[in-house]
Order: structure tokens, then C-alpha cells, then sequence
């Protein structure tokens, strides 16, 4: 036997009701820890996801203006760019407003390259051939259960009117954007335009040869348009995809700030058990000092035990995260919001580090006034 | 009964694990407060936007006047509609051009998306006036690039203050008032001559006309003519229901994710509470025996017990309502999901909402005290009195 | 200190210390100990002197507020006395730091205390195996001595039963092996029997006897029950912190 049996007797065996309750309480509290954590990853994963060689350009003036079409070809004779393709936010509905998710209208040949499309399903071929058809991302296709062949209705907000499009193919792509969105051609979009809003595209997406020349070829695209009538504002994908992040910072600090006190409730939870528990504990220890233990034995003692408590509870909080996350998912969707709260592994880890060493933080006072404890007084006290 | 000084000095006696449980369960109400304050008050910011009186038309099934047009010859011809107000012999009619520009922040600098609105002179004397006020300056003369900044903008962007210019379209748009709107959503946004903001943006339409009723019965009539007319695909809609449907997405997000969290901390919260009570009943086994072999019955030991788990959460709850009231003051921009641009929202702190919270907390409380009363209650006398601590 | 087979030197050991002129084992000169409480002085123990001579067995009385467990915590290291000096098997313990006080105490005293004072989450076994963790053993050589205590002390049976499956009786005698099994110096108990039934507290006594007595070990014990002390081959007297 040694002492670090003695902990784990002391931390499991001593009081069940009170360690059950104690570990139940960890576990909720690292269950809101990794349901906090997993929303803000999943905020930011659509900028982590984005590549480092290609760029967005953009007007201006403001992410609602459009840029004329034929800025492609200049465009494309920038030193560095390698390949160019475009795309207009199409934001359609399909079927009720509550089943949100992106389509773009872009211009295939270049945009399957551009952004390294692979067919799951269906060809591209398929899909270059036929003008009104579109592709659709793979978990898309699994919320929906669109299948190749099926054709899909969508009402226009941004262009009016009833669209339809046969689905082509399915798709994925390291860019893990892809995999929720709809595609379909630019040139169909067009050709139903009013003559005002032809020839117009959202933005376009720059892949550059050597990532680390981007700030030149971002200064060059800008310059070529600078004072026309459609003046250009370049950036990288990620920081383009930030911004739509840094709008809504507020809430991403809320939570940030919501999720540490959930540590703080923990840190009160296993401080009170831990306290009590060595409260009861005093003559025990001042026997075990007696026989000739230390303090910072006790100590020990202590902590290990407000260790176990946290890694436990953490343990428990991480293993129903899961059926909690998919859950929430559902009723996030079902609110218009489709983000998929996937469990991560990363986050599972960081959970069971904070509860272990909220554990250990929080039996540092009652541990710290136990050892101090003189032998005598510890062994007066007959609680 | 038992004594209430009993259990207040027994509270006393266990100072630590009594003011951990007040502690978790007063973060619970603030919480949960919190989430509710922050969902009222973005419901608040755009309710008070619009107003029962006013209709707004939109393109049919436009979620928002971003993505919405109405062209000049339908806002003339609606604008004589009967059921609109007269004032004056004009109609008591606001066109407006509703566009997002990016703008640079004053403080970190970066991107950011703010609401430009341009509005026609008699629009805005004879429409928005009433609920718009200018708190410094002078009204921009018309057609001119003279701009108002909301209350809300002032000093947030590059160039958004009294005297200065905001460069964007190739323009300088000189600021000459600052305006306030009642805390509505209007006071986020930058108001403009819609004439020279379609120039700017090579618009040929508005996005949206709002009109003032002539009375609240009109209001069918006009859905119904606007709905019926063929030539310009439009719809008609209730000023305030408008905006309190485009705050739909944001407030649901934030009930969503704010229930869920308020669910974990109820949980959290009843388990403190179950720990302590617990404790303070195992550690008053002796006292508990004494009590019950002096005659007192089961009932009042478990009362006394609810009493000091009630006790707890009462200090709780004040000490989170407490905190809860001093975010009130607290107020902070985010992106409104559906218009797409920032607005400035506060947390709406009500009677109401400190009263619900307080007695979920209260309720978790009690529930959390629950069975160890029961158990404090079921202790037999025998054994109690010798044994124990 | 590492013995080989105890039992078969046992014998001739304590012949041979009997042979010896016997040595003071604790010698206190002058012991004082003062309480200050909310202002006021309370003198526990006004000027001790006292040899013990090892192999003794001594028996501490006195009514409650003599100090005489004080003057049993210092002797066995745990408290300090507030002048005065005290040689416990050599060593001046009163000049010692907290830290070199308890590695004293983990060689030297072996500790039973009234309400015992073990591990209810531990085994007898464990419970028995707790001192020895402090020294250097290993695991094969601690659970041999843990099996020698628990047998000499008569519970070998109940080695892996928890302390509350067993009586007071039991639970006391397990303290003792606690006691002795890293071997100390001397055996110091406080009110070892008060907690216990009259058949249960001969056994413990007599099993402290029998240390006493057949392997030489010096007992020092603090008893406010004559029937106790009647055990001891000494007894002393203390009233108001003074030896009578």
C-alpha cells in the first residue's frame, strides 16, 4: 500500500452519498465546460478551416456591394495569382425559413479547383454538363437526405422567384465549409437577371502560388482598382471569414466568460466536500502526524484526493457530453441554426485537465489549514 | 417548531460550506438572469424600433430590408393609399434606402459592419421625427452628403463624430447630429439623404417604405391592396411585428443557449445544496437525537432543516439579483444575425426577471434540502443521542 | 534498526537488559509548559523533573487539568515545552525543528491513542503498514512486519478486515501493532483503555504487559483508571503540573 491508495480510499470510500453527489456535481460542471468549449469551436471552425494560399476580393464599400465580372481577367494576370473563380451568396429558402443553411452561385470549372472539391458521389462531369444543375455538401445531403437525381426547390431572397436544381453530385472538401453548403451555376443565375443586376458577382476567391507572397498580391489587386468606379478590399480567407466573428465578439466573450465561471462552481462544489471531508478528518491526521508523517504529507494527501475528485467528475461530465452536444445540436437546427456540435478530442482533454486541476486548486485552502493544524489541537479534536 | 435562532447559528457554525452553496446558487440566479436580461433586452432594442401605427412595405417574403426593393413609382403610388396619414397635404410616408457599409472601428480597429440608412427630407419630418430626436447638431440639409449618427455610433467608427467625416463610397459623409431613438435599433445605424446614398451606390430603388396609418383599422385594407397589386411584388406588414420577428434568430439563439446553460447550473446548484445539507445533518446527529427525545416531532426537525436550505438560497438569490442589477448598466454591441449588422443591445433588467430567477434558485435550493431533511427527520433517537459527533 | 528474527533474540535480549544497570530512557529537567488564552497564562506543567528508565512500564496519573497528557505529548515529541529540556533516547527533542521532530518520532514512539485513531477506509493491515511508509522497506519486508505486529498483538485472523467490522477491543489492539511495528523506542499511550469495556481493556493492557514485559519495551502511559495503572511497574502522580 502507499499514500496514493490512502488518497483514492479517502476520496471514494470515506462518505459514498457525499462523493457520488460530489463527482455527479463535477460532472455537470464539466459537462457545461465542454458544451461551452464545443460552441466556440464550432463558431470559429469555419475560419479555422480556411487555406492559406487563397485570398478573397471583395468591394469596398461593403460585403452587400457586388464586383463587376469582368474584373476576373485582371484579376488573374496578377503576379502570384494562380487560378481565379467567383461566387454570389444566393440565400434562398428551402421549404421553411428555419432550414438554414449557404448556396452560392459560382462559376464551376474554376471554383471545383479553386477550392479542391472531391465528388463523393456523382461526377463533375455530370455537373459541368448540366447548367441547372448543383452539387451539394455531404452532411447537407445527410440532413436533408438529398440524393443524386433529386431535385431541389429553393425560394430566392436575395434573387426573387422559385429556383430549381438537380443534384448533380455530392461533395466534400478539406475546407470543412464545403461539406454543409449547395453550389450551382453562376451562369444560370445570370442569364434570369434583370439587365441592372447582370454581370455582377459577390466576390471573387484568389489562389496565390506561395502563401507568404499574399500581403504583395493582396496590395496589387487593390491597386489595379483603386479609384474605378468598384474599388476592391483584399484579404485572406481566414481573415474574411473572421470578420463575421468579430461581429458577434460580444457573445463569443460571454461565453468565454460564462464558461470560467462554470469552473468557479466547480472549484465551490469540490472545495465544500473536500473541507468537510477533512474537517471530519482532523484527529486521523493528527495521528498520522503523530506517527511522524509531515505536513506536506498531508498535503499531499489532500490534494490527491481534490485531484481524484476533479479527473472522476471530469471523467463523467466528458462521457455524457456527447449524447448532450448531439441534443443540442438538433434544437440549435431546428432554431435556424445548423452548426454541428461535434465532441472533440482536444476539448474532452482540456476538460479533464481544468476539472483535475480545479480539484487540486480547490483543496488547497482546507488542505493548507489541515496541515497547519498542530499535532496536539489535531488530536484533541474528536469530531 | 424549532427555533429559528437555532438554525441561523447553525448556519453560523458551518461558515465555509454554507457560503459555498450561497455562492453557487446566487451564480445560478445571476446566470440565469443574465440569459434572460440579454434575451429581453435584444427583444426591447427592436420592438421599440418600430411602432403599431406604421406599416412597412417590403418585397414579398423578404426576411429583411436588406435584400428587399421597392421602386420610386411604387413608394409614390402607395404613398397616396388612403389608408396612409395625411399631414399637411403630404403623406405621413418615409422611403427608405436601407445598405450595410463596412466601416472601420475607433478603438481595435478592424472591420465592421454598420446599417446605413438614407431617407427622403419629408420622410423624415413627417414620419421619423417623432421618435427620432437630435441630441446635438443640426438636421443634414438635403442633398448634400451630410449625415446624423445614432447615439450608438458616436465614437465607435473612424470618423463617426460631430465635425468629422466618415470616408466610404468615395465619399466624404460630413457628421453634423447625433441622434437618439427611444434605445431602439435606429440608434445603431447612420442616417443618410437616400438621394445621395443611391448615387453613392448606383441604387435605383429603395429598400423599404414605412407609412404612418391613418388608424390601426387600415392596416388590412392596405396589406390587402399591396398584397393584391401585380405590378410591384410587395407586401405590407405591421411596423413593431416586423422588427420583433427579425430579432427572432438572435433572441432564439440566445434563449437556446442560455436554457441550456441555466439547465447545467440548476443541476450544479441542487447538488451544492445537497452536499451541505447533507453534511449539516451528519454533523448534528446528537443534536437531532436530543431535539427529537425532548419531544419535538419529525415534522419540525424537517422543517427546520428546509428552513436552513431556504435560508441559504435566499442569501443566494439576493447576492446573484444583486449582481444581476449592476449588469443593467452593462450594454454591448453584437451582430444582429438577420439584419446583418451591429447593434448596440443592453441587458434589460426587470422586476420580473430577478423574481423568476430568484425562485428557480430558491426552488433549487429547497429541492437540493430536500432529502436531507427527510433523512435528518428519519434519524431514530436511540441511537442519535449516544453516537454521533 | 533492522532486526532479523525478533522472536528468537527476544529472549535474550531483555535477559541481557536485565543484567544492565538500566539507563534513563526520557529525562526531563525543569519542564515547564504555559497556555496563553485570550490574554491570561495557564500553567500546565510548573516545573517537571522526571527520569524514566528504559524497559519501564510507567503509568501517568492524575485528575483531568494536571497536564498529564501534556507532559505524555512531550515526551513523545508532538508538543513542546515552553522551557526546560528533554532527552528522549538521547536526544534533546525540545532543540529539534518540526520536520527533524517527526522523522524523530517515525523511528522512536510508537503512538495509541484513546479513540485509536485509524483509518476506517484502510484494512487492519494497512492501517498497521501506514508508519512504516515512512521508511525505506521494501514491500516485502513491510508486509512481514506487519504480519509479526498484527500476530504478536493476536489479530493475524483479521488482517483484512476494515476497523469498523471490529470491536473496540480490536480496533485498540491493532493501534497497538500500529505502534510497534517500525519498532520504536518506547510505547507512549493516552487513556489506551478509556474508550473500552472492562474485558476488552484488560486485554490491551495485558497485551501491553507482554510487550513490556518480553521484548523490552519502554511503556508510558497516561490512565485516570487505577484498575489501569495497576499494570505499570511504576506509577506516578501528577497534580497541577506537579510531580507528587
Amino acid at each position: 500500500m502507499t499514500l496514493s491508495r490512502l488518497a483514492i480510499r479517502n476520496a471514494f470510500l470515506r462518505n459514498k452519498t457525499r462523493t457520488f453527489l460530489t463527482v455527479l456535481g463535477v460532472a455537470v460542471a464539466a459537462l457545461a465546460f465542454v458544451f461551452l468549449r464545443t460552441v466556440l469551436a464550432a463558431w470559429y471552425a469555419n475560419s479555422e478551416s480556411s487555406a492559406s494560399d487563397r485570398l478573397v476580393v471583395r468591394n469596398a464599400i461593403s460585403l452587400t456591394e457586388p464586383l463587376p465580372v469582368s474584373y476576373r481577367d485582371r484579376i488573374s494576370q496578377v503576379p502570384g495569382v494562380t487560378q481565379v473563380t467567383f461566387s454570389n451568396w444566393f440565400g434562398g429558402i428551402y421549404k421553411d425559413r428555419r432550414n438554414f443553411f449557404a448556396q452560392f452561385a459560382i462559376d464551376a470549372p474554376t471554383a471545383l479547383e479553386v477550392f479542391d472539391i472531391r465528388f463523393v458521389e456523382g461526377s463533375k462531369e455530370a455537373f459541368l454538363a448540366d447548367r441547372s444543375s448543383c452539387v451539394v455538401g455531404k452532411k447537407l445531403a445527410e440532413r436533408y437526405g438529398f440524393k443524386l437525381g433529386d431535385t431541389i426547390p429553393l425560394q430566392g431572397d436575395v434573387y426573387p422567384g422559385e429556383w430549381r436544381f438537380k443534384v448533380a453530385g455530392i461533395i466534400e472538401s478539406d475546407d470543412s465549409s464545403v461539406a454543409s453548403t449547395l453550389y450551382f451555376h453562376w451562369q444560370r443565375l445570370n442569364e434570369e437577371l434583370p439587365a441592372e443586376r447582370k454581370n455582377l458577382v459577390g466576390a471573387f476567391t484568389v489562389k496565390v502560388a506561395d502563401a507568404s507572397q499574399s500581403p504583395r498580391v493582396i496590395q496589387a489587386i487593390d491597386d489595379l482598382f483603386a479609384n474605378s468606379a468598384a474599388e476592391t478590399h483584399t484579404e485572406t480567407e481566414r481573415s474574411f471569414r473572421l470578420q463575421f466573428l468579430t461581429g458577434s465578439s460580444a457573445i463569443v466573450a460571454a461565453i468565454e466568460v460564462v464558461s470560467a465561471v462554470v469552473l468557479v462552481i466547480m472549484a465551490l462544489i469540490l472545495g465544500n466536500t473536500l473541507a468537510m471531508g477533512l474537517r471530519e478528518r482532523t484527529s486521523e491526521m493528527g495521528a498520522m502526524r503523530a506517527i511522524g508523517f509531515l505536513p506536506r504529507h498531508v498535503r499531499m494527501l489532500a490534494w490527491s484526493e481534490g485531484a481524484l475528485l476533479g479527473l472522476f467528475g471530469g471523467l463523467a461530465g466528458v462521457i455524457l457530453a456527447r449524447p448532450v452536444l448531439i441534443a443540442t445540436g438538433k434544437a440549435l437546427a431546428s432554431a435556424g441554426f445548423p452548426v454541428t456540435l461535434g465532441f472533440r478530442p482536444a476539448t474532452a482533454a482540456l476538460t479533464l485537465l481544468a476539472a483535475t486541476t480545479v480539484g487540486v486548486l480547490a483543496s488547497a485552502f482546507p488542505a493548507r489549514t489541515a496541515a497547519r493544524l498542530e499535532v496536539v489541537t489535531a488530536l484533541r479534536r474528536q469530531e | 417548531m424549532v427555533p429559528l435562532s437555532y438554525n441561523v447559528r447553525s448556519i453560523l457554525r458551518r461558515r465555509f460550506s454554507a457560503a459555498a452553496t450561497a455562492a453557487a446558487l446566487g451564480l445560478v440566479v445571476f446566470v440565469f438572469a443574465a440569459v434572460l436580461m440579454l434575451a429581453q433586452g435584444v427583444e426591447e432594442t427592436l420592438r421599440t424600433t418600430g411602432s403599431p401605427q406604421n406599416a412597412i412595405c417590403l418585397r414579398k417574403g423578404a426576411t429583411t430590408e436588406l435584400t428587399s426593393f421597392v421602386s420610386r413609382e411604387a413608394a409614390k403610388f402607395f404613398a397616396a393609399d388612403p389608408a396612409v396619414a395625411q399631414s399637411g397635404g403630404k403623406a405621413v410616408a418615409s422611403p427608405e434606402l436601407l445598405v450595410i457599409l463596412q466601416l472601420e472601428r475607433a478603438d481595435v480597429g478592424g472591420p465592421a459592419n454598420v446599417a446605413f440608412r438614407g431617407v427622403t427630407q419629408d420622410g423624415f419630418q413627417l414620419l421619423r421625427a417623432e421618435t427620432v430626436r437630435l441630441v446635438e447638431g443640426r438636421l443634414p440639409r438635403p442633398a448634400t452628403s451630410e449625415v446624423m449618427i445614432g447615439k450608438a455610433v458616436r465614437g465607435r467608427y473612424v470618423g463617426a463624430e460631430l465635425g468629422q467625416s466618415i470616408r466610404k463610397a468615395r465619399r466624404e459623409w460630413n457628421v453634423v447630429s447625433v441622434f437618439e431613438a427611444g434605445g431602439s435599433a435606429f440608434e445603431s445605424e447612420v442616417w443618410a439623404d437616400a438621394d445621395q446614398l443611391m448615387q453613392a451606390l448606383n441604387r435605383t430603388a429603395y429598400s423599404s417604405m414605412t407609412v404612418r396609418l391613418s388608424s390601426p383599422t387600415e392596416l388590412e385594407g392596405l396589406k390587402a391592396r399591396v398584397d393584391a397589386d401585380p405590378r410591384f411584388n410587395l407586401e405590407a406588414r405591421r411596423e413593431d411585428l416586423y422588427y420583433e420577428e427579425s430579432s427572432g434568430p438572435l433572441a432564439n439563439f440566445i434563449r437556446v443557449l442560455g436554457s441550456v446553460i441555466a439547465v447545467f447550473f440548476a443541476f450544479g446548484a441542487v447538488l451544492g445544496a445537497m452536499i451541505t445539507m447533507y453534511a449539516q445533518v451528519a454533523g448534528r446527529v446528537r443534536e437531532i437525537g436530543t431535539l427529537r427525545a425532548l419531544g419535538f416531532p419529525r415534522r419540525s426537525v424537517l422543517g427546520s432543516f428546509l428552513v436552513e436550505s431556504l435560508v441559504l438560497a435566499i442569501i443566494g438569490a439576493a447576492a446573484g439579483c444583486l449582481f444581476a442589477s449592476a449588469l443593467g448598466a452593462v450594454s454591448f454591441s453584437t451582430m444582429n444575425f438577420s439584419s446583418f449588422s451591429e447593434m448596440k443591445f443592453r441587458f434589460h433588467f426587470a422586476a420580473g426577471i430577478a423574481i423568476k430567477a430568484s425562485i428557480f434558485a430558491i426552488a433549487m435550493g429547497l429541492f437540493g434540502g430536500m432529502l436531507p431533511a427527510v433523512r435528518a427527520a428519519r434519524l431514530p433517537i436511540a441511537e442519535s443521542i449516544k453516537g454521533g459527533e | 534498526m533492522i532486526r532479523t528474527d525478533k522472536e528468537m533474540n527476544v529472549a535474550l535480549e531483555s535477559t541481557a537488559r536485565a543484567l544492565e544497570p538500566a539507563r534513563a530512557i526520557v529525562e526531563a529537567r525543569d519542564l515547564r509548559k504555559v497556555y496563553k488564552r485570550n490574554g491570561q497564562e495557564i500553567v500546565v506543567l510548573d516545573g517537571i523533573n522526571l527520569d524514566i528508565p528504559e524497559g519501564s512500564f510507567e503509568a501517568l496519573m492524575g485528575p483531568s487539568g494536571s497536564g498529564k497528557t501534556t507532559l505524555l505529548n512531550i515526551i513523545a515529541g508532538i508538543d513542546e515545552p515552553t522551557s526546560g529540556t528533554v532527552k528522549v533516547a538521547g536526544e534533546e527533542i525540545h532543540r529539534l525543528s518540526e520536520t527533524e521532530r517527526a522523522a524523530w518520532r517515525a523511528r522512536h514512539i510508537g503512538y495509541v491513542f484513546q479513540f485509536y485513531n485509524l483509518m476506517p477506509v484502510l484494512t487492519a493491515a494497512e492501517n498497521v503498514e501506514l508508519p512504516l511508509l515512512l521508511t525505506k522497506l521494501p514491500r516485502s519486508e513491510r508486509r512481514r512486519r506487519v504480519e509479526l505486529a498484527l500476530k504478536l498483538v493476536g489479530l493475524q485472523d483479521q488482517m483484512h478486515q476494515t476497523p469498523r467490522t471490529l470491536s473496540g477491543g480490536q480496533q485498540q489492539r491493532v493501534a497497538i501493532a500500529r505502534a510497534i511495528v517500525a519498532d520504536p523506542t518506547i510505547i507512549v499511550a493516552d487513556e489506551p483503555t478509556g474508550d473500552l469495556d472492562r474485558k476488552s481493556a484488560e486485554e490491551v493492557l495485558q497485551l501491553l504487559a507482554t510487550l513490556n514485559a518480553q521484548l523490552g519495551k519502554t511503556v508510558v502511559m497516561v490512565t485516570h483508571d487505577p484498575y489501569a495503572a495497576g499494570f505499570a511497574k511504576i506509577q506516578r502522580r501528577l497534580e497541577k503540573g506537579l510531580l507528587k
